[in-house]
């Protein structure tokens, strides 16, 4: 058991403390494991929006049974409950087409988000190669520090601990095609020095394999007291081995546009399908899968349908 | 440029809600003008946040987002078209609220935060703890900026005296303070509370703070509670009442296993309490040092512990000196200080005058109300500035407002000219509900109130005008220095501490309950100089706000114009002898009591003297021998004073009575209220009045007045000429000299 505080004489105190607790026949102080306190880790957004999206999309699931208020609050429960076993069969027909947008917009999301962890690695791989193309350069003279701009800073802003100098504003404006432009860091936390400069030596060329992810799923702390460990690229997991953690709970493969769910109209003629272009050009895109809560058999794919007021088409 | 903040939900009890307000007066004090714009506005917050689809900022603008729990502001954020930056209370532990509708929530706000990090120029945290968060998160330019604790709102004289006679045992108590929620562990208290019964089986433990009562959590600490005996659950409460309570207790405790700053150690520690905690995330950073900080809950050692520190008295005080010294640290001006090294280079200081000196000073002139309207300070400030005109370059700041207890826009806005002066008006953008309004008056006054609540009074008192305020902020560099006048509204309140180093105040106060808010502090503290109206003013300031700037009584000159009081007697159809009160005829200025005195006055003597009252109404004026006479000109009011048998002054809130002067100047002597120590002090040193306190004393000083009108008038004028324009006009010129010789220096 420690003490903290500067006013107080610890040592003395604690050992007063203890005598009267042994005097009083009980258990003094023994060593302890105490756990070191860590901030909390970073929550990946777009991770985390994913699977977000993918437990909610299903409007005709209950969210769990939970009141606030004392008394009342146990009959509206009660009252909560009653209702979804009578009406299940209502909700799911009013809510039905619900079910079918927000598995639009969740799969939508899905393909954007993939979208931009792929731009993400292909800037970062651009920006390890024109470093590396710098340092091949000879020397060159210092350049002043710019001047402070009170625009709107361009990233990397400055930064209290490490010193760094924001780029300023105005800077924008001048041709330094030499200088490579600063790090984008899509919010991902910053390396330590070591591990920096261990990305300058070691970042892969597209060719050479996998790029090191840009911003992927970390697991949220669980254990109370852990110290949790800024989320670094090596130890994300690899973009690979994500999408087939997906794969296995997707019911299409690689490459096909997603099913979609039951419609409780008849369905439409179809236009004809467009190209699927952003789905097949890239090896990363994760093709929008279906979550957990997807039904599981699902209609041809509708392309647009019109407007309400639009004119009908003939 | 402004710093606008942006805030999920803005109430009263809600700790982002306070920071804002409190980032608010440092970026006041800073030269920035902002608003707080939150997507819920608690009831009656009005006038101090807007909605937040009301926010437009400009490019150049700086937009602060408060961020905790998962809100649809953070989006909102990364869109905006201006700089950015976000203040980080932190985000509970999600682990403590597996499978509840929070755990999404807590989960969500990090995500945000991570995915906010990217699009903002500058992060803070109100810790260091918060600022890790922020950088594991992606957060760069990331700063901390602590909180700030104003310890006077926690003074003894603040509490609640009957929930203090209430509190009052033989404890140990113990309090703790916080909404009740699983990683508070509200489960450890009771333990320890447990131990301590066993030693000491009075103890006490006060919790204070929100709960869900239907929460299986909160039932089941209940229910233990209960089995316990001397755990009172007290819920959320008001001000005065947490104040009491932190009085009430010998210790305070905190078992929270989460802390990103914990906002009740610093307010135990203002209230001088000694603080017991455990040493979780920001906690010791939080204590630094002070109070007692442990690392494993022995509940049976921490009871002896509360024991000690409760009746070892050299432990105790030492702990509290410790803890008195650690709170400098989270005062408003080392929080000042944290902003301003955080908003560097992100946020342009405000312009600055130029450095050679002008050859006439160019001032602002601000005043809640200017041109035709009724008012003392509003007479005064014009009176100033006729006469100041002719030595400074003199612009009128002001509102659109003609009516004080409304605001309306009566006046367009823009340039106008009245006589020589430019005057500048913006509109009022909240008219005010006076039935509201004093409502309001009667549940803040005569208590202490969190900021919150006395910022609410002074935005309701109003006139609000942005547009004022912008002026006052963005033109800095327009203007040498600045003459305020009266310190009571938002003109003042807020537009002074934005250039408070080259402002002098009229403050025109009087002993009344809002000049012991606190939020006024700014005000009387901040400014180069206050140009007070009577010695009394001067020592009323000391009492209620001794680190007032510099004061020196000015007061105002006056001018008798030669009166014919037989052209008032005609033009008004007054034949008999007649007492008379000129000014704002409303329950403020005493009007109602008056009313009432000469009413009996009027049924106990057949001769009473007829009542004539002159100015504005807003009130019902009846009875016999009462006469209204409406608003009158100058010259109409010299020839009213000039013949009546005695001037009345019957308001108990006066800075220096005007009409008392002028009244003196025409010969005419005073009957005033006693109440107000500024009329008694101007009748005690011009020997040229009587005093009133009831009505036995009403009628008495009219008939000494009445016997003696001559004699007394003459003392009255001999007193008159001592005041007069020419040294006003000087001392006005050497104050705002030094204020433009130190700022060009």
């Amino acid at each position: 058991m420690k003490l903290l505080g500067r006013d107080i004489p610890t040592g003395a105190l604690v050992a007063r403390i203890e005598e009267r607790l042994r005097a009083r026949g009980l258990p003094t102080s023994e060593p302890a494991e105490v756990p070191e306190d860590g901030v909390e880790p970073r929550v990946d957004p777009l991770t985390f929006s994913l699977h977000a999206l993918e437990e909610n999309a299903d409007t005709t699931r209950a969210l769990p049974l939970h009141t606030h208020r004392a008394g009342a609050g146990q009959v509206v429960l009660l009252a909560k409950w009653a209702f979804r076993k009578s009406c299940q069969v209502l909700i799911n027909e009013t809510l039905g087409r619900q079910r079918v947008f927000n598995g639009l917009v969740r799969d939508s999301y899905a393909q954007l988000s993939a979208e931009v962890l792929r731009l993400r690695r292909e800037v970062d791989t651009l920006r390890a190669q024109a470093a590396r193309a710098e340092q091949a350069e000879a020397a060159r003279p210092s350049k002043p520090p710019p001047e402070i701009g009170y625009g709107r800073p361009s990233m990397p802003a400055r930064d209290e601990r490490s010193g760094s100098s924001k780029r300023d504003a105005s800077d924008e404006g001048r041709a330094r095609p030499s200088k490579p432009p600063p790090d984008i860091a899509y919010g991902r936390p910053l390396p330590s020095q070591e591990q920096a400069r261990d990305a300058g030596q070691q970042t892969p060329s597209p060719e050479s394999g996998p790029p090191p992810k840009a911003a992927a799923p970390e697991p949220i702390s669980n254990a109370p007291g852990r110290t949790p460990k800024p989320a670094t690229a090596s130890s994300r997991p690899s973009p690979q081995g994500r999408t087939q953690g997906r794969q296995s709970k997707a019911s299409t493969a690689p490459g096909q546009r997603p099913a979609k769910p039951p419609r409780a109209q008849k369905a439409r003629p179809a236009k004809p399908p467009r190209a699927p272009r952003e789905a097949t050009s890239s090896p990363e895109s994760t093709t929008p899968q279906a979550g957990p809560t997807a039904p599981a058999k699902r209609p041809p794919t509708r392309s647009s349908r019109a407007k309400r007021g639009a004119p009908k088409k003939s | 440029m402004a710093v606008h903040q942006l805030i999920p939900s803005f109430g009263p009890g809600d700790a982002s809600g306070q920071a804002a307000l409190h980032l608010q007066l440092l970026l006041r004090r800073m030269g920035h003008v902002g608003d707080i714009y939150a997507e819920e506005v608690g009831a009656g917050l009005e006038g101090l946040a807007r909605h937040v689809f009301t926010l437009r900022p400009r490019p150049d603008d700086l937009v602060l987002y408060h961020h905790g729990i998962a809100s649809p502001l953070s989006g909102r954020m990364m869109h905006l078209d201006c700089k950015r930056g976000v203040v980080f209370h932190n985000i509970s532990p999600a682990r403590f609220y597996r499978d509840t509708p929070l755990e999404h929530a807590l989960v969500a706000g990090r995500a945000q935060v991570a995915a906010l990090a990217p699009f903002m120029d500058v992060s803070i945290g109100d810790s260091d703890y918060n600022c890790a968060e922020l950088r594991v998160a992606g957060h760069r330019n990331v700063h901390t900026v602590q909180l700030f604790i104003e310890p006077e709102r926690f003074a003894a004289w603040g509490a609640n005296k009957k929930m203090l006679a209430g509190l009052k045992g033989p404890g140990p108590t113990l309090v703790s303070v916080s909404r009740v929620m699983p990683h508070k562990r509200f489960e450890d208290l009771l333990a320890l509370h447990r131990e301590l019964l066993r030693i000491r089986p009075q103890a006490r433990l006060l919790l204070v703070g929100g709960y869900e009562p239907g929460s299986r959590y909160f039932r089941g600490l209940e229910r233990e509670a209960k089995a316990l005996g001397g755990v009172h659950f007290l819920g959320r409460l008001s001000h005065a009442e947490l104040v009491a309570v932190y009085r009430s207790a010998d210790v305070f405790v905190s078992m929270s296993e989460h802390e990103g700053f914990s906002v009740p150690i610093i307010e135990a520690m203002a209230a001088q309490v000694p603080v017991l905690a455990y040493a979780a995330a920001a906690v010791p950073e939080t204590l630094g040092g002070a109070g007692v900080a442990f690392d494993q809950k022995r509940f049976a050692f921490l009871a002896e512990l509360a024991v000690d520190l409760r009746e070892d008295q050299a432990l105790r005080d030492s702990v509290l000196e410790g803890q008195a010294r650690r709170l400098q640290h989270f005062s408003p001006a080392a929080a000042q200080v944290s902003l301003a090294r955080a908003l560097e280079g992100v946020v342009a200081p405000p312009p600055r005058p130029r450095k050679s000196q002008p050859k006439r000073p160019r001032v602002a002139l601000v005043v809640q109300r200017y041109g035709e309207v009724s008012g003392g300070a509003e007479s005064h400030a014009a009176q100033v500035a006729e006469r100041m005109a002719s030595h400074w370059d003199l612009t009128v700041v002001t509102t659109c407002a003609k009516n004080h207890l409304t605001w309306e826009n009566g006046f367009p806005p823009g340039e106008d000219r009245v006589g020589r002066m430019k005057v500048l008006r913006f509109p009022v953008t909240r008219t005010r509900n006076i039935h509201a309004f004093n409502r309001l008056s009667r549940k803040v006054f005569n208590k202490s109130n969190e900021r919150l609540r006395e910022e609410q009074w002074v935005a309701e008192q109003g006139p609000l005008c942005p547009g004022l305020l912008e002026h006052l902020a963005s033109t800095q560099d327009a203007y040498d220095g600045y003459l305020f006048f009266t310190y009571l509204y938002t003109s003042t309140a807020f537009g002074l501490p934005l250039v408070a180093d080259r402002a002098m105040l009229v403050p025109t106060a009087h002993d009344e309950p809002p000049m012991r808010f606190g939020v006024y502090g700014d005000v009387f503290n901040r400014p180069r100089v206050l140009m007070c109206n009577t010695p009394e003013e001067i020592s009323m300031l000391g009492r209620f706000h001794p680190e007032h700037a510099r004061a020196r009584v000015v007061g105002v000159g006056v001018d008798a114009l030669p009166a014919v009081p037989a052209r008032f007697r005609q033009k008004h159809g007054v034949h008999g002898r007649y007492l008379l009160y000129v000014g704002r005829l409303e329950p403020g200025k005493g009007v109602p009591e008056l009313l009432k005195f000469y009413r009996q006055l009027r049924a106990r003597y057949a001769d009473a003297p007829e009542l004539v009252l002159a100015g504005e109404a807003n009130m019902v004026l009846d009875g016999e021998g009462v006469r209204h006479v409406g608003r009158i000109d100058e010259q109409d009011k010299h020839d009213a004073l000039a013949g009546a048998l005695a001037v009345v002054v019957p308001s108990k809130f006066e800075s220096l009575s005007l009409l008392t002067l002028e009244a003196f100047a025409q010969g005419t002597p005073v009957l005033v209220n006693g109440h107000s120590d500024v009329l008694v002090g101007q009748v005690e040193r011009s020997g040229a009045g009587r005093v009133y306190r009831g009505l036995a004393s009403f009628i008495e000083g009219l008939r000494e007045v009445g016997e003696a009108r001559d004699a007394l008038g003459k003392r009255g004028r001999t007193y008159a000429q001592g005041h007069t324009w020419p040294q006003v006009v000087a001392a006005y010129r050497e104050e705002m000299a030094r204020i433009v010789e130190e700022t060009h220096r």
